[in-house]
C-alpha cells in the first residue's frame, strides 16, 4: 500500500505539468461552480436580509384610481387610520402598516425633465412622535441626512440611489417636482429595497434612471404638492413573519372587503410581496443568473472529464510497460486501476481545492460587481457556503473518478505479455490510406512522401488519436467562439435594433401627452431645418390572449402612425407584413400563445371612461378586449411588443384628439453636432412639454451600461476558455509526440532535418486545428444557442444569435497560438532525442 | 508427474494483419529444483515459452501444468494469483519501475505477499517489508545504492535489483529472460553468479534462464534448445559454475 | 584464427572509411562506461564487414558513431569527409546522403506503405523527379522480392518482409555506407536468412558501398568478407574470410 501511494506520488511528479493542466481545468470548473452558485446564494440572502431589515410590506393596496382626482383616487388619512385600527382588532397578524402616497409625476433635474415617482410617508408615528424611518418599507440613508422633525414643514426630499447615482446628486441640491415644478431640497440619497430594480412606465423595456426615478417626500409636503391635503392613495401592510402567500392574500382580501363593504372605499387589488416588481424582478434576475452559474460549470467540468479521459487513455498507453511489470509481479487489475484512480483523485482534489479557493476569491470580486451593477446600496453578505463547497468537492471528485476510471479500465490488458510486447506506434496506426487522401488523389493532387503526405497520414492514422486531437481543438474553439458569440449576439441585436428596427435619429418624449400630435409634427417639420421625416406613436400596455393557449402575455402596444410612408420603425418580418388594420406580434409572444399568421388574438387595452383633465392627463379607465388579426410576426430585440395601427389604438382607448407620447424623426445628415443643434432648437421652440430628446447612441449606451454584468461574466468565460483549451491542447500534442518518439527518431536518423520535421508536425497540427475549428464552430454555435435561448431565456429581449467572422478568426488564432505553444516544448525535447537509444526502444 | 509439464504447446501472434507462429507444438518436462537453460536464436520462441510458464501469456493450444496447476486454462484472476505466489521474473531490459528507487522496487514486490515470520500470517508492516527488501539488496551487493533510482544505476546494477525483486517474493520458480542480454560479459557473468548463489540447489528452486548465448548453456542442469518454435534438443548435464563461464 | 595485429600504429586495411583513436565514454548511474577504447580502423568499400561481439562489447556504439547518431572523441573519415568535425546540420546531410540504416526493430513508418517508405528515403536524399523516385523505389522493392507487396503497410507485413523493406529503403538512396544493427535480431531463422541474403546481394551489386553488419551471432558472422571481433570496447581481432552465402547458413 505504501508503495502504491509512493508510486502514485512519483507518477504525478513525473507528469506534473500535464496533470496540473488538467487539475487547472477542474479548478476552473469548480471555481465557476462555487463562485457563481454561491454568489447567487449571497445575493438572495443579501436581498432577503434587506427586505426583512427594512420591513418590506407583505402587501400593498392602492386606491381604485391612484392617478386620478376623484373620491376613488384619494382616501382621508385620519379616517383610514381608524378603519385599519378597527380591522386590526379582528386581525392581530398585522404587525404594522403605513399609509402613503405613491404617485407618478415629472421631475426636472438640472434643467432636464424626466418621468418619476414620488413616495411619501408620514414623518410621525400614530402617536404623533417624530421618527426617522417609516414602520413599513424602510430605507437606508447612503449619504446626507434623514428627515428631521422640521421636515414635514419643508419642501425636502430623499432621492433613490439609482437616480442619485445617475445624476450624481448631492445634498442641498434642488430638484423640481410635479407639474408645478416645485423645488425640493435634497436631504440625502437612500437605498430602498422596494426599488432595487426600478420598473418604469410600461413602454420602457428597461428604464434608465435617466427616464425614470424615485424620490421620497414627507407626506405633508407631497399632499401640499399634489393639492390633496390630508389624503393618501396607498396602504402598505407588514404582517407577522412566516405567513404563506395564501395566508397573506387571504388577509389582504379580508382587509379590502372590510374597507370596501364597511367603509365604502374603492380599492384596487392588493399586490403581494411576491408580485412586487422589485422583489419579483430581483428573484427572476438571480434565478436566471443561477441557471447560468450551474450550466457553465457543467460544460467546463464535462470538458474536464473529456480532457482527463484523453490524457489518461494516452497515459496508460505510454506506461504500458510498467503496468505489464506490475502484472507480471502478480498485481491484479483492481490494484493497478486503483493506482491510476489515485492519480486522477489527486488531480481532482488539487483541482477542487484550487477551484474552491479561487471560487471564494472570485466571489469576493463577483458579488460586489453585481451589487455595483444594480447600484444596490446593501452590503453583500459574503460567507462560505459549506453545502455548496461540499457539493463542489463531490462534483470535482466525481469528475476525477469518471475521467480516470473508464480509460484505465479499458486499457489494461488481461495478460501482462501483451502489455510488455506493446508498440504504441502500431497501436496508433490503422495502416490505411485516409479517405481524404483518396479523394484528393482523384483530383490529381498527390502530395510528396517527404512533404504533405506524412502529416496527412499522421492525422488520420487512428480514430482514437484523431479524435483526441480534434476534441482538444473543439473544446477550445467552441468555448472561445461561444463566449465572444455571446457578446456579439448582444451587440448585433442592439445594433440591429438601433440601426435598423428603430428607424429614427431623434426621439422626443413628451411630459404630458399632447392631443394634437399631427399638428406638432407638421410644425416641427416646417420650422426645423433638416427634419426629413417625422411621425408619432401612442404607447399603451396590453394583455394579449388567444383561444389557442391559456397563456397571457403582458406587452407594450405601439400605435403606429403612417406619416407619408414613414413609420419610425423598420420591421424585420419573420412572417407576414405590416397592416394598420391588424396586429404585428413578436416571435416570443406568438410562440407563447401558439398563434401564427392570420390567427386572431385578443388585446386587453385600457379604455378611457372619464377624462378629468387632458394636461396633465388625469382620467379613469376600464379594460376592454379587442380582437385583432395577426398580419405579421417580427423577430427583433424588443421581445414583448405588439404593433397596431394608431387609429385602431386611439379608437380602442377612446382618447380625444390626436394623442401621442413620442415623436420620431429622421434627420438629414445626422452628425452628433447636428443632432445636438436640432435638439436645442426643439427645446427652445417647444420646450414647455418636452421631457427628453434622445439620440439612438444615448439610448443604446444607457442600455449597455445596464448590461455590464453580463459582459463581465462573458469575459470571464472567455478567459477560462482560453486557459482550458491551452491545457487540453498541450496534453494531446504532448502525448501524440511521445507516441511517435521512435518514428521521429528514425526520421532524424535517416536524414530528415529538423526544419522539415518541425514543418511536418506544424502542418499536421495546423490541419488538425482547422478541422477542429470547423467542428468547434458548429459546437460553439450549439452552445451559444443553448445559453441564449434555453438558459438566458429572457423574453423581453430577443437576441438573435450571431458569430462574426472576426470571432471565427479569433477563436482559430487563439487556439492556433495555443497549439504552437503546446507543440514547442515536447518538440524541443523530441529534437534533442538520443537517436541511438530512441531508434532501439524495444517493442514487440 | 514432473513439476512442470508442457504438452503440444502452440502460440500464434497476430500483429496487425499478419500472423506469426511463435511456438509450434512444444513438449517438455522440467523437474523441481532444476536449472534449465532455454537456448536458441532470436525468433525461436524462447521468450514465448517462458511467458507461458510464467502465466504472463496464454497459449493458442496445448497445456502447461505447473505443480499440478493447469496454468494454461486459468482465468485472469487465478493467473494473477499464480504469478504472485509462484513466479519471479527477470527481464532482459530490467524493467524496473523508473519512478521507484532500488529499495522501493523490491518493496513493491514484497508488498504483494508480505513477510512470513514463522508459522503465522504474513506481516505487511512497512518496517518489516523494508527490512526484508534491504536484506535482499544486500544479497545482490547493492545495499549502498538502495536510494538510487533506476536511471542512476548501471545496467548490471539494474539487473541485480531486478533479481533481488524477483527473489524477494521467494518464488518457487524463477524465470529469467536474457538476463545478460544487455550486459557486458564480466557484468553478465557476475549477474549469473548472483543468480546461481541465490538459487542454490539447497533452496530447491526451479530456475529457467532464456539465452541466445551458447556460452551460458553449461550453467544448466538441463539445456533445451529451441528452433523455429520447436524443441530441437533437450539434454541434462553436469552443470558448470557461473564463474567458470567465458564468452 | 589468423588475427591481424591491431595494436600497432599501422592498419593493414586501406580504404575509404577510417577511424583514428576513436573513444566513446559515457556515464551511467555514477559509473564510467568505456564503450569504445581507442579504436583505429580502416575499411574498404565493396565489402561486407561483420562486427561481432557479445552484448556490451561496443559493437552497436561503433555502428552509431559511424552513422553519426552518437558522438565520440577521435577522428572518423568517410570518403574524405571528416565527420567528427561536422556540425549538426552537416551531420544530418551526411546521414541523409551517405548512410543507409537497417535497424533491429525495422523502424518503418507505420503510416506509409512499403513503396512510400522507400520513396521517402529516395526523395529525401536525391533530386529525382517524382516518377524517377517511384521507379527507383519500385526497382529496389523488386530486388528484395517485395514488388507484389509494395502497397502493403508495415502492419500487413511479416517481420522479415518489414526488414527487407528497410533494406530497400537503406539502399535505394545510393548510400556510401550501409549500417545494419542486428538485422535478424527479431526474426526467425528462415526470415533472417532471407534478409541476410538480400544484404549480401546488395554488397555484390555495389562495390562502391561499405556495408557494416553488427551481430552477436558467430554463425551469422560467416556471411562477412571481413569479421571484426570486439570485446569490451576494444578490437579483439580483424580477419578476412571467404564469405558463405546466407542461404547455406543455419543457426
Amino acid at each position: 500500500m505504501a508503495k502504491t501511494v509512493k508510486n502514485i506520488y512519483r507518477s504525478i511528479n513525473a507528469n506534473k505539468l500535464r496533470l496540473f493542466t488538467i487539475a487547472l481545468v477542474i479548478a476552473i470548473g469548480i471555481t465557476s461552480f462555487n463562485g457563481m452558485v454561491t454568489a447567487f446564494v449571497h445575493m438572495t440572502r443579501t436581498y432577503d436580509k434587506a427586505f426583512e431589515d427594512h420591513n418590506m410590506a407583505s402587501f400593498t393596496m392602492q386606491t381604485a384610481n391612484p392617478g386620478g382626482t376623484g373620491e376613488d383616487a384619494w382616501i382621508d388619512y385620519v379616517n383610514l387610520t381608524s378603519f385599519i385600527n378597527e380591522f386590526r382588532e379582528q386581525e392581530p397578524r398585522i404587525k404594522a402598516y403605513e399609509l402613503r402616497i405613491v404617485y407618478n409625476t415629472i421631475f426636472e433635474i438640472r434643467g432636464e425633465k424626466q418621468n418619476g415617482q414620488i413616495v411619501a410617508m408620514n414623518t410621525r408615528d400614530t402617536e404623533g412622535n417624530f421618527r426617522e424611518q417609516p414602520a413599513v418599507n424602510g430605507y437606508r440613508i447612503l449619504s446626507g441626512t434623514p428627515y428631521s422633525e422640521l421636515s414635514r414643514y419643508q419642501n425636502v426630499c430623499l432621492v433613490d440611489a439609482h437616480l442619485g447615482e445617475y445624476w450624481k446628486l448631492e445634498p442641498q441640491e434642488f430638484i423640481a417636482i410635479g407639474d408645478s415644478r416645485t423645488p425640493f431640497e435634497i436631504l440625502g440619497v437612500i437605498g430602498s429595497p422596494e426599488y432595487l430594480i426600478n420598473q418604469g412606465p410600461f413602454a420602457d423595456i428597461m428604464p434608465s434612471p435617466r427616464r425614470f426615478g424615485v424620490v421620497f417626500l414627507p407626506l405633508r409636503a407631497a399632499q401640499n404638492l399634489l393639492g390633496v391635503q390630508g389624503k393618501v392613495n396607498e396602504i402598505s401592510v407588514l404582517l407577522e413573519d412566516g405567513l404563506s402567500k395564501n395566508r397573506r392574500e387571504e388577509i389582504a382580501g379580508n382587509l379590502k372587503d372590510f374597507l370596501e363593504t364597511n367603509h365604502d372605499l374603492k380599492l384596487s387589488d392588493p399586490v403581494d410581496i411576491d408580485n412586487q416588481a422589485s422583489y419579483w424582478l430581483m428573484r427572476l434576475d438571480i434565478e436566471e443568473a443561477r441557471e447560468f452559474g450551474i450550466v457553465l460549470p457543467i460544460i467546463i467540468l464535462g470538458m474536464a472529464i473529456g480532457g482527463l479521459y484523453v490524457l489518461f487513455s494516452r497515459m496508460v498507453v505510454a506506461e504500458r510497460k510498467d503496468i505489464g511489470v506490475a502484472q507480471a509481479l502478480g498485481y491484479d487489475r483492481r490494484t493497478i486501476i486503483l493506482q491510476y484512480l489515485g492519480i486522477s483523485m489527486v488531480i481532482a482534489i488539487v483541482g477542487t481545492i484550487l477551484g474552491t479557493l479561487l471560487g471564494l476569491w472570485f466571489l469576493s470580486y463577483f458579488s460586489p460587481l453585481y451589487v455595483d451593477m444594480l447600484t444596490i446600496p446593501f452590503e453583500p453578505e459574503v460567507t462560505i457556503e459549506w453545502p455548496i463547497v461540499i457539493a463542489g468537492i463531490v462534483i470535482g471528485i466525481l469528475t476525477g473518478l469518471i475521467g480516470g476510471y473508464f480509460p484505465v479500465r479499458g486499457s489494461i490488458q488481461p495478460l501482462p505479455a501483451e502489455s510488455l510486447r506493446f508498440d504504441p506506434s502500431l497501436h496508433i496506426t490503422t495502416g490505411k490510406i485516409p479517405l481524404i487522401e483518396r479523394i484528393i488523389r482523384k483530383f490529381k493532387i498527390n502530395p510528396k512522401v517527404t512533404g504533405l503526405r506524412l502529416p496527412l497520414r499522421n492525422i488520420f492514422r487512428s480514430k482514437r488519436r484523431t479524435f483526441s486531437s480534434v476534441f482538444a481543438i473543439i473544446v477550445s474553439v467552441s468555448l472561445i467562439s461561444m463566449a465572444f458569440g455571446m457578446i456579439e449576439s448582444m451587440d448585433e441585436s442592439l445594433t440591429f435594433y438601433y440601426d435598423v428596427s428603430e428607424n429614427w435619429d431623434l426621439r422626443v418624449d413628451f411630459s404630458e401627452m399632447p392631443t394634437n400630435a399631427s399638428q406638432i409634427a407638421r410644425s416641427l417639420k416646417q420650422n426645423i431645418d433638416g427634419v426629413s421625416d417625422i411621425t408619432y406613436h401612442l404607447l399603451s400596455g396590453a394583455t394579449v390572449t388567444s383561444s389557442e393557449s391559456s397563456q397571457k402575455k403582458q406587452v407594450s402596444v405601439v400605435g403606429m402612425n403612417d406619416s407619408d410612408g414613414y413609420l419610425g420603425h423598420t420591421f424585420d418580418f419573420h412572417a407576414g407584413e405590416w397592416n394598420p388594420d391588424g396586429v404585428v406580434l413578436s416571435v416570443p409572444v406568438a410562440d407563447a400563445l401558439h398563434v401564427g399568421l392570420n390567427d386572431e388574438v385578443n388585446l386587453e387595452l385600457p379604455k378611457l371612461t372619464k377624462l378629468v383633465s387632458t394636461t396633465p392627463l388625469r382620467a379613469h379607465f376600464e379594460l376592454v378586449n379587442i380582437t385583432f388579426q395577426i398580419t405579421g410576426i417580427i423577430d427583433e430585440f424588443n421581445g414583448l411588443v405588439a404593433f397596431v395601427g394608431l387609429d385602431n389604438l386611439i379608437s380602442a382607448s377612446n382618447f380625444p384628439g390626436e394623442p401621442a407620447n413620442t415623436l420620431l424623426m429622421k434627420i438629414e445628415d445626422p452628425t452628433p453636432e447636428r443632432l445636438d443643434m436640432i435638439r436645442e432648437e426643439i427645446l427652445a421652440k417647444y420646450g414647455y412639454n418636452v421631457r427628453n430628446i434622445a439620440t439612438k447612441a444615448e439610448q443604446r449606451s444607457e442600455l449597455l451600461e445596464l448590461m455590464d454584468l453580463m459582459y463581465n461574466i462573458i469575459y470571464i468565460v472567455a478567459i477560462f476558455a482560453v486557459l482550458l483549451s491551452c491545457a487540453i491542447v498541450y496534453n494531446t500534442i504532448y502525448i501524440s509526440l511521445q507516441e511517435q518518439k521512435r518514428e521521429i527518431a528514425t526520421l532524424l536518423t535517416i536524414g530528415t532535418d529538423n526544419r522539415k520535421l518541425i514543418r511536418n508536425i506544424t502542418v499536421e497540427n495546423t490541419i488538425v486545428t482547422l478541422i477542429g475549428t470547423v467542428f468547434g464552430l458548429i459546437f460553439g454555435w450549439i452552445m451559444l444557442w443553448f445559453f441564449m435561448r434555453v438558459i438566458l431565456n429572457m423574453e423581453f429581449f430577443r437576441i438573435s444569435l450571431f458569430i462574426s467572422n472576426k470571432t471565427i478568426i479569433i477563436s482559430f488564432v487563439l487556439t492556433y497560438i495555443g497549439v504552437l505553444v503546446a507543440q514547442y516544448f515536447p518538440l524541443r525535447k523530441t529534437l534533442n532525442l538520443n537517436l541511438a537509444e530512441a531508434t532501439k526502444e524495444r517493442v514487440v | 508427474m514432473a513439476f512442470i509439464e508442457i504438452s503440444e504447446l502452440s502460440k500464434t501472434y497476430s500483429l496487425g494483419e499478419t500472423t506469426t507462429p511463435a511456438l509450434n507444438g512444444v513438449d517438455l518436462e522440467i523437474n523441481k529444483g532444476e536449472l534449465v537453460i532455454l537456448y536458441g536464436p532470436s525468433g525461436a520462441g524462447k521468450t514465448t515459452l517462458l511467458n507461458m510458464i510464467g502465466g504472463l501469456d496464454i497459449p493458442t493450444s496445448g497445456t502447461v501444468t505447473v505443480d499440478e496447476i493447469p496454468v494454461s486454462t486459468l482465468s485472469a484472476k487465478w493467473l494473477t494469483a499464480y504469478r504472485k505466489k509462484k513466479i519471479g521474473v527477470v527481464f532482459q531490459f530490467f524493467n524496473l519501475i523508473s519512478r521507484l528507487n532500488a529499495l522501493e522496487n523490491i518493496e513493491y514486490a514484497i508488498d504483494l505477499i508480505g513477510v512470513r515470520q514463522g508459522e503465522g500470517k504474513p506481516s505487511f508492516k512497512s518496517k518489516i517489508i523494508r527490512q526484508k527488501a534491504k536484506e535482499y539488496l544486500e544479497k545482490v551487493g547493492l545495499k549502498d545504492r538502495m536510494h538510487h533510482f533506476p536511471a542512476q544505476l548501471s545496467g548490471g546494477e539494474q539487473q541485480r535489483v531486478s533479481i533481488a525483486r524477483a527473489l524477494a517474493k521467494e518464488p518457487e520458480i524463477l524465470l529469467a529472460d536474457e538476463p545478460t542480454g544487455n550486459l557486458d560479459y564480466k557484468i553478465g557473468r557476475n549477474v549469473l553468479e548472483i543468480m546461481e548463489a541465490m538459487t542454490g540447489k539447497a533452496q530447491n528452486r526451479t530456475v529457467i534462464i532464456v539465452t541466445h548465448n551458447p556460452a551460458i548453456c553449461p550453467l544448466g542442469d538441463r539445456v533445451v534448445r529451441l528452433s523455429d518454435g520447436k524443441v530441437a534438443e533437450n539434454y541434462t548435464q553436469k552443470y558448470t559454475p557461473a564463474k567458470e563461464l567465458y564468452w | 584464427m589468423s588475427a591481424v595485429d591491431v595494436k600497432g600504429p599501422k592498419i593493414s586495411l586501406e580504404g575509404m572509411v577510417t577511424l583514428e583513436h576513436v573513444n566513446r565514454v559515457y556515464y551511467m548511474g555514477g559509473h564510467t562506461i568505456h564503450a569504445l577504447k581507442d579504436i583505429s580502423l580502416s575499411l574498404e568499400t565493396g565489402k561486407l564487414v561483420v562486427v561481432l561481439g557479445p552484448s556490451g562489447s561496443g559493437k552497436t556504439t561503433l555502428l552509431n558513431v559511424l552513422g553519426a547518431i552518437d558522438k565520440c572523441d577521435g577522428k572518423i573519415t568517410v570518403s574524405d569527409l571528416e565527420i567528427t568535425r561536422l556540425n549538426k546540420k552537416q551531420l544530418t546531410k551526411y546521414r541523409r546522403e551517405k548512410c543507409g540504416f537497417i535497424f533491429q526493430f525495422f523502424n518503418l513508418l507505420p503510416v506509409y506503405n512499403a513503396l512510400e517508405n522507400v520513396e521517402y528515403a529516395v526523395e529525401l536524399a536525391s533530386k529525382l523527379s517524382r516518377k524517377e523516385t517511384t521507379n527507383r523505389a519500385t526497382e529496389y522493392l523488386r530486388k528484395v522480392g517485395l514488388y507484389e507487396k509494395r502497397h502493403h503497410f508495415p502492419s500487413q507485413l511479416s517481420g522479415g518482409e518489414q526488414q527487407r523493406v528497410a533494406a530497400a529503403r537503406a539502399m535505394a538512396k545510393n548510400p556510401a555506407l550501409l549500417l545494419c544493427d542486428e538485422p535478424t535480431g527479431e526474426l526467425s531463422v528462415t526470415e533472417g536468412k532471407q534478409v541476410l541474403s538480400v544484404i549480401q546481394n546488395m554488397v555484390k551489386e555495389r562495390p562502391d558501398v561499405l556495408t557494416i553488419l553488427v551481430t552477436h551471432n558467430q554463425k551469422i558472422a560467416q556471411i562477412g568478407d571481413v569479421v571484426i571481433r570486439l570485446r569490451s570496447g576494444e578490437v579483439d581481432s580483424i580477419e578476412k574470410q571467404i564469405s558463405i552465402p546466407a542461404e547455406q547458413l543455419s543457426w
